[in-house]
């Protein structure tokens, strides 16, 4: 016998489950049956049920399904920390998208993915590889439906030499420079009004992440190949508005503190007034150029992470590839359902990474090399699956049948 | 088996437990009247009902569903809060339950349709039954005893006598040991769903007027029969105590305007606290936990844009927070 949903409510997060045979309808227990448990938020951990009344109310009296499928052969699991896992995971996975993400208008921004550059040497992602491994031995193994599965890999990828690829520098430097790219103008109070939130978390989290700092004390930021550079994304910034960089000192930081003050500043105009971008922007470039007296905003707290990610719009690249719009709905989408990474352009996952250093970034050593790779590693150990699926249990996570079901209903 | 006299059901439990030696009668009978005060939501030196206090039928739902109904419900929609059959989520096994409920209601001389019926459960100052969603939605259904005036709309206009109340979860009647004797039953003759509408009927009961007997039937066997006086603690636990539960029938549907509060418990919201807690000292609230923190947040948005108080319940019985 497996374990087999006998009332599950996808969206809460909720479900009863027993050890009996497929198909048989709950009502007909006899003794030969095993223990159910309960299942639900936030521990996510099974519980001991005494009478099965309960699970059978729970189908009419709240939003439960009885069965899963309604019709057709039950999903089965092979003991109750599985069945714990999958409940887990279609919530996570049904609560990612929330409607709205990413406000802000990505017009402008790079089109093309990060191929080159300083990560040429990083394209394939280790981080995945713990999943194929459990695919396969699903796929060796008929008689099993789920396969145990660790994240023990640390999510930046590393070279042939043993460099460790600075995958959440990555991610920030993606997000800074496509949202930066959208700028929309000072003259258009609406528009701006959109943008402006996303920027400032932006500029709030990288800061969190203490790369602001990083860069301003004239680290190098990572080259991202064509297009992803600060210079060339504040060079595209200023050339629509006929301005050009040559109107900053020559200096390495030049064109990161232009795009810090970009998405922390504020016009001081009166609303509506028309035609003032090139007075703002010349006002941006000259406050950039005295880096020796500026330095705005960077102790500013976060106080909801998550809602920061979810105003993060993703490249375009990434929402042509994944279908999604947010850095926060790609975080959420990518623990619950990797399987849906498995191709995905080598950069992607540094977006992911980002978001998951941004949620357990207060740690306490954070002078150590690759401190924020070991943070993002640290909160996606506690967040990715434990169990892999067959793929119809892996489509019930993305919703997907759900969907279909309730379309032909 | 036939429609249960809760009254002579009550006498006959208390003289049952008399007839044991303990405790001195006087305790049990002082211990029921305590039962009544509570259903009532009276104090122990009181003569008149507290305001919200008492007797009340609520429906437990997940915080990720709150903002779907309070929309449902500002948009008009007839059902916000809706049914298994409403949703379309019903197998055939399980609806002869449902007809077997029918039945029971046509013996009490009640006539409902299973489509129509809201499954809600009886609570005192509980947070419902936690296994089905962590907002309990109260009705502002009110017992029938408050004087006129005082007692506040309800929703449809389903005449309150009719209310009726399984004094168990009606699943029970095909679960062990009941549905051995609906088997044996049926041996001896009678239809398998005569045999249980049967049981049903003999442990439903009218919202107006076999409450309180009815539950205080359940408590005097649940609670020790002790010479010493029941807390109220001990009765809301006795009335709605983890699985077990005494089924409302509630008719049609209802909508965030029917609402007299929602209730959440004192672990959930203590759970939440945890979860921001460790998000802002960098320990790593995983994400099924950042989800379903800020889902009990847009629930509790959505319910203030409604007009529907929040209130965190520390244990049976004894509520806090605004």
């Amino acid at each position: 016998m497996q374990w087999h949903l006998d009332g599950w409510d996808p969206d809460g997060g909720r479900a009863f489950a027993s050890l009996r045979p497929e198909n048989l309808e709950l009502l007909d227990q006899d003794e030969t049956w095993g223990p159910m448990v309960f299942i639900g938020p936030p521990s996510f951990r099974p519980e001991p049920i005494a009478n099965a009344s309960i699970a059978l109310a729970s189908s009419r009296a709240a939003a439960f399904q009885p069965r899963t499928p309604l019709d057709g052969r039950e999903l089965a699991f092979p003991n109750a920390d599985a069945v714990a896992d999958f409940v887990r995971r279609a919530f996570t996975s049904r609560g990612a998208p929330r409607g709205g993400e990413g406000g802000a208008n990505l017009e402008g921004g790079p089109r093309e993915p990060p191929l080159g550059g300083d990560g040429a040497a990083f394209d394939d992602n280790e981080f995945m590889v713990p999943w194929r491994a459990a695919q396969n031995r699903l796929a060796k193994d008929e008689a099993s439906g789920a396969e145990p599965v660790q994240f023990l890999v640390p999510i930046a990828p590393t070279d042939k030499r043993g460099i460790t690829w600075p995958s959440v520098e990555s991610g920030a430097a993606q997000l800074v420079a496509a949202l930066a790219s959208a700028y929309p103008g000072v003259d258009h109070p609406d528009v701006f009004d959109r943008w402006y939130p996303s920027a400032l978390n932006l500029h709030r989290a990288v800061e969190t992440l203490g790369l602001w700092s990083s860069w301003k004390r004239g680290e190098r930021v990572l080259d991202l190949g064509p297009g992803w550079a600060f210079k060339d994304v504040a060079e595209t910034v200023l050339g629509r508005y006929g301005l050009a960089m040559s109107y900053l000192p020559p200096r390495r930081t030049s064109a990161t503190y232009f795009l810090a003050l970009l998405l922390n500043q504020y016009p001081a105009y009166p609303v509506g007034t028309k035609d003032i971008n090139d007075e703002y922007l010349n006002y941006l470039l000259l406050i950039s150029s005295g880096v020796a007296v500026v330095n705005p905003g960077e102790s500013a707290f976060l106080d909801n992470r998550l809602d920061v990610l979810y105003s993060l719009p993703l490249p375009f690249y990434a929402q042509d590839e994944t279908g999604l719009r947010s850095a926060g709905e790609l975080l959420m989408t990518f623990v619950s359902s990797p399987g849906r990474f498995v191709k995905s352009q080598p950069r992607t996952l540094d977006l992911v990474s980002f978001g998951a250093a941004l949620l357990a970034a207060n740690t306490e050593d954070r002078t150590a090399e690759g401190w924020r790779e070991r943070s993002a590693q640290n909160w996606l150990a506690s967040s990715m699956p434990r169990w892999v699926f067959r793929d119809d249990a892996e489509q019930w996570i993305r919703g997907a049948v759900m969907v279909k079901q309730m379309a032909n209903a | 088996m036939a429609i249960t006299d809760w009254s002579m059901a009550l006498a006959a439990a208390a003289d049952a437990l008399a007839k044991r030696g303990t405790p001195r009668r006087e305790y049990l009978d002082a211990n029921i009247a305590s039962v009544e005060q509570l259903l009532r939501g009276i104090g122990p030196d009181d003569t008149e009902p507290t305001d919200g206090a008492g007797a009340c039928i609520v429906v437990n739902i997940a915080a990720k569903h709150v903002p779907g109904f309070c929309n449902l419900s500002a948009n008009g929609d007839t059902h916000p809060y809706k049914n298994a059959y409403q949703l379309g989520r019903v197998t055939a096994r399980r609806e002869a339950v449902d007809d077997a409920v029918v039945e029971a209601c046509r013996l009490h001389g009640v006539r409902i349709r299973k489509t129509e019926i809201c499954f809600a459960a009886l609570e005192t100052n509980g947070t419902g039954i936690r296994f089905f969603g962590d907002m309990c939605l109260v009705l502002r259904e009110r017992p029938p005893w408050l004087p006129e005036g005082q007692a506040p709309h309800q929703g449809g206009d389903f005449p309150l006598r009719e209310l009726r109340v399984l004094e168990r979860n009606s699943y029970d009647v095909s679960r062990a040991p009941v549905n051995t004797q609906v088997e044996r039953a049926e041996v001896n003759g009678a239809s398998f769903d005569d045999a249980r509408a049967e049981h049903l009927c003999a442990w439903l009961g009218s919202w107006e007027s076999d409450l309180i007997d009815m539950l205080a039937t359940r408590i005097v066997q649940e609670l020790p029969a002790a010479e010493r006086r029941w807390t109220s603690g001990q009765i809301a636990r006795a009335v709605l105590d983890d699985e077990d539960y005494c089924e409302v029938l509630y008719p049609e549907s209802f909508a965030a305007k029917d609402l007299a509060e929602v209730r959440t418990s004192a672990a959930d919201v203590a759970a939440e606290a945890d979860i921001t807690n460790r998000e802002r000292s960098g320990e790593g609230a995983a994400a099924h936990e950042l989800l379903w923190r800020d889902q009990r947040r847009d629930a509790r948005r959505a319910l203030q844009r409604a007009g529907i108080p929040v209130r965190v319940v520390t244990s049976h019985a004894r509520r806090r927070g605004s």
